[in-house]
């Protein structure tokens, strides 16, 4: 029942973010205020409203308050303000201010919103036939941007080999912590304080259940990705697989030190969601490269299995990464495991205190 | 009045078993203060720190001062590597952005050309690679600019555009993360704290204790949302002063006691779903499931960690539901934007309709559980 629930959980959060989850800013909503109201500030206006997948217009803008309160209530999240004489001083060649205002509440939204504003204006500028009567800008360069290993730069190819590494350290970790704090809080662990049963022995064979389910996860998953999302595994899927296998004995191990240190169950939950939440989605390659991180953020990042586990998943469904290009992934997962054994069996008491 | 002295003292049993347990007390200290200033301060959707390298086939005196236009924090120093070295490189991730310039690049420019510079993008990292692209094309398009104005007056572009980023002008991007990292623990603590409150009761049969008080079940859950409640939002008052305006230097535009009474409709939301979820799982193990879940799913569709707007729209539709997205929807409004009860009084009304129907609901299964407990 516990196990049905756990696949059936995981494959639904793997559909919903690889169809929900997606960063590509689009049909921002935004209004004009055209103080000019010239056939060059319409001409000007129109681009932007000729960008129909990237900005929404919205009703114009009548006053600075109006605009300051739509923006507010979030109503809009641009507003492209055309000066006075705007197309007189076109003419004159006297080079005209335009004010474009961004929401900037949502940093990567606001960023994202100029950097489109700024695009449009290029482009205008460069095109011969723009009908602003201004001479093709000279000295700029075109770019041909190459999207590696997502050439249609679309979030799915990004997300679906995002989504295991994230459910393969939040689920094992936490049922593994769990099973062993049960048996305290239940009283059974007395078996293992009575017998000769070794702290290591003992602890292997909790974990081993765990790391089978882990692994059977990660075939569900694995499978939705290829047939669901229609994303290919361009590496070696062995390889992704022997990496696995190394991250979710790390993470079940995770929750064997967590378990060490936790004498209830409601103790367990709560510390493993604390600790593994953060590190997991904010400082492991998920939301960004850890290369960018910066401070303590960064430290934790760099010693976060799913950091590895996280490169190692990307680059075998999205780059097809030789044996020289995952070896340290699979070498840093190796290592760790060791580790979270040594520091739990020191850990589990012998006897009850 | 008896029933509410009731759910006071039922309150103060329940804080007094949560200051009883020192790990429990230590971590709620830790979500909400090192916690939270290790994401604001180490996470961020500006570019930071990227790496870049240039293929200079041009190798002319502009090529030479568009790669030193490049330089710490926000870039790494550009590497310069050759046109046979990209593909590899790329796939060891050791640059995100590799810049080709094609030979005969100035000149090119100088005849009024417009060359083509390839921008390869390791689009694995979508936020930074978007960003990112959009700066080095800025920063490339502006020196050349500058670089020919020197000889050549028309090389300005005939309209001035400014940007000006509203709210948040210099796009510290702490000041969003700080607040988005706020509410995710206020989520995930509070849903935990309930949740586990419900269970441990029922696991450790103190449950049963209660029962033969003259207690109702409205009673006993009611003191679990106030207790649980008021730690939460002693963490947050604190971790908001403390970390996110005197640490972090974030402003606050708005009223304070506005947010603050929608966080309070927040907890109503997250104490209910707790003792939801703490009364729908038959295990611990079975809550911690559920617990996950939820709050990745809480987290991720939220809005806090990529915009609402990005979603597919019969995704929006369903997202409408999640009171996190309207906290964070209006915890923009008013602590960036200033907005007053005028504007967030939607966000407001979802919040406390959606809370009090996962009351209602789970008040009347939490009273069902009793009764086949009695």
């Amino acid at each position: 029942m516990r196990l049905a629930f756990a696949f059936i959980g995981s494959a639904l959060l793997m559909l919903v973010f690889g169809f929900g989850i997606s960063f590509d800013v689009e049909h921002v909503r935004y209004a004009t205020f055209d103080l000019d109201q010239t056939p060059e500030s319409r001409v000007y206006l129109e681009q932007f409203a000729g960008a129909p997948r990237y900005f929404r217009q919205m009703p114009p803008v009548r006053s600075v308050e109006d605009a300051l309160h739509r923006m507010q209530s979030d109503s809009i999240s641009l507003v492209l303000e055309i000066p006075p004489n705007f197309g007189r001083d076109l003419r004159k060649a006297a080079i005209p201010e335009v004010l474009a205002e961004a929401d900037g509440a949502d940093t990567f939204r606001g960023e994202t919103i100029t950097q489109y504003v700024q695009s449009v204006q290029d482009k205008m500028l460069r095109d011969p036939a723009n009908e602003l009567q201004t001479p093709p800008q000279k000295y700029t360069a075109n770019f041909q941007d190459r999207y590696m290993y997502n050439p249609t730069f679309e979030s799915v190819y990004a997300m679906a080999p995002s989504i295991p590494p994230i459910l393969l350290i939040l689920i094992p970790a936490i049922l593994m912590a769990i099973s062993v704090v049960r048996e305290k809080e239940l009283g059974s662990i007395i078996n293992f304080y009575v017998t000769p049963t070794g702290r290591l022995e003992y602890l292997l064979g909790k974990q081993l259940p765990y790391i089978v389910i882990g692994m059977i996860n990660y075939f569900i998953l694995v499978a939705m990705a290829l047939v669901v999302f229609a994303v290919p595994i361009k590496g070696s899927f062995l390889v992704l697989t022997l990496c696995t296998l190394l991250y979710v004995t790390a993470t079940t191990g995770v929750g064997m030190v967590i378990s060490t240190f936790t004498s209830s169950q409601v103790a367990a939950v709560f510390v493993t969601t604390v600790l593994t939440m953060l590190p997991t989605i904010q400082f492991s390659g998920f939301m960004q490269p850890v290369s960018t991180l910066l401070g303590r953020a960064k430290v934790l990042g760099s010693i976060w299995p799913t950091t590895y586990y996280m490169h190692a998943s990307k680059g075998v469904f999205t780059k097809g990464l030789g044996l020289d290009l995952w070896a340290q992934d699979l070498i840093v997962l190796a290592c760790i495991i060791p580790i979270l054994w040594a520091v739990s069996a020191l850990a589990l008491e012998k006897q009850e205190k | 009045m008896n029933s509410l002295l009731n759910i006071l003292w039922l309150g103060l049993k329940e804080l007094r078993s949560f200051s009883s347990d020192l790990v429990m007390a230590f971590f709620v200290v830790y979500s909400f203060s090192g916690a939270i200033y290790a994401q604001a301060t180490g996470t961020s959707s500006e570019v930071n720190n990227a790496s870049i390298a240039f293929v200079d086939e041009d190798g002319s005196a502009l090529t030479k001062q568009l790669i030193n236009a490049f330089y710490p924090p926000r870039f790494q120093t550009p590497e310069l590597i050759s046109a046979s070295e990209v593909e590899t490189t790329m796939d060891q991730g050791r640059f995100m952005f590799v810049v080709a310039i094609p030979p005969r690049f100035e000149a090119d420019l100088r005849a009024g050309r417009h060359p083509d510079i390839q921008l390869n993008i390791d689009a694995t990292a979508m936020q930074q690679a978007s960003i990112g692209g959009g700066y080095i094309k800025n920063i490339v398009n502006d020196r050349i600019s500058s670089f020919f104005r020197r000889t050549d007056a028309s090389a300005q572009p005939p309209i001035n555009l400014v940007i000006r980023r509203l709210f948040n002008p210099n796009g510290v991007s702490s000041w969003f993360t700080s607040v988005v990292a706020i509410i995710n623990q206020v989520t995930l603590l509070t849903v935990v704290l309930t949740g586990a409150a419900v269970i441990r009761e029922r696991e450790h049969g103190t449950l049963e204790h209660l029962l033969v008080m003259p207690l109702n079940a409205f009673e006993i859950a009611m003191a679990k949302v106030w207790a649980n409640s008021l730690v939460i939002l002693v963490a947050t008052g604190a971790s908001l002063y403390l970390i996110v305006m005197k640490a972090l230097e974030v402003p606050f535009a708005g009223s304070i006691p506005l947010w603050f009474s929608g966080v309070l409709l927040y907890l109503f939301f997250a104490t209910a779903l707790g003792i939801f979820l703490g009364t729908i799982s038959r295990s611990m193990a079975q809550f911690a499931l559920l617990i996950i879940f939820v709050n990745v799913m809480l987290q991720l569709l939220s809005g806090g960690s990529t915009p609402i707007d990005s979603q597919p729209v019969w995704m929006q539709y369903m997202t409408f539901f999640l009171p996190s997205r309207h906290f964070v929807s209006f915890s923009q409004k008013i602590i960036y934007r200033g907005g007053g009860i005028e504007a967030v009084w939607p966000q407001f009304t979802m919040v406390a309709a959606v809370g009090l129907a996962f009351f209602v609901y789970s008040l009347a299964l939490f009273r069902k559980s009793i009764a086949v407990t009695k």
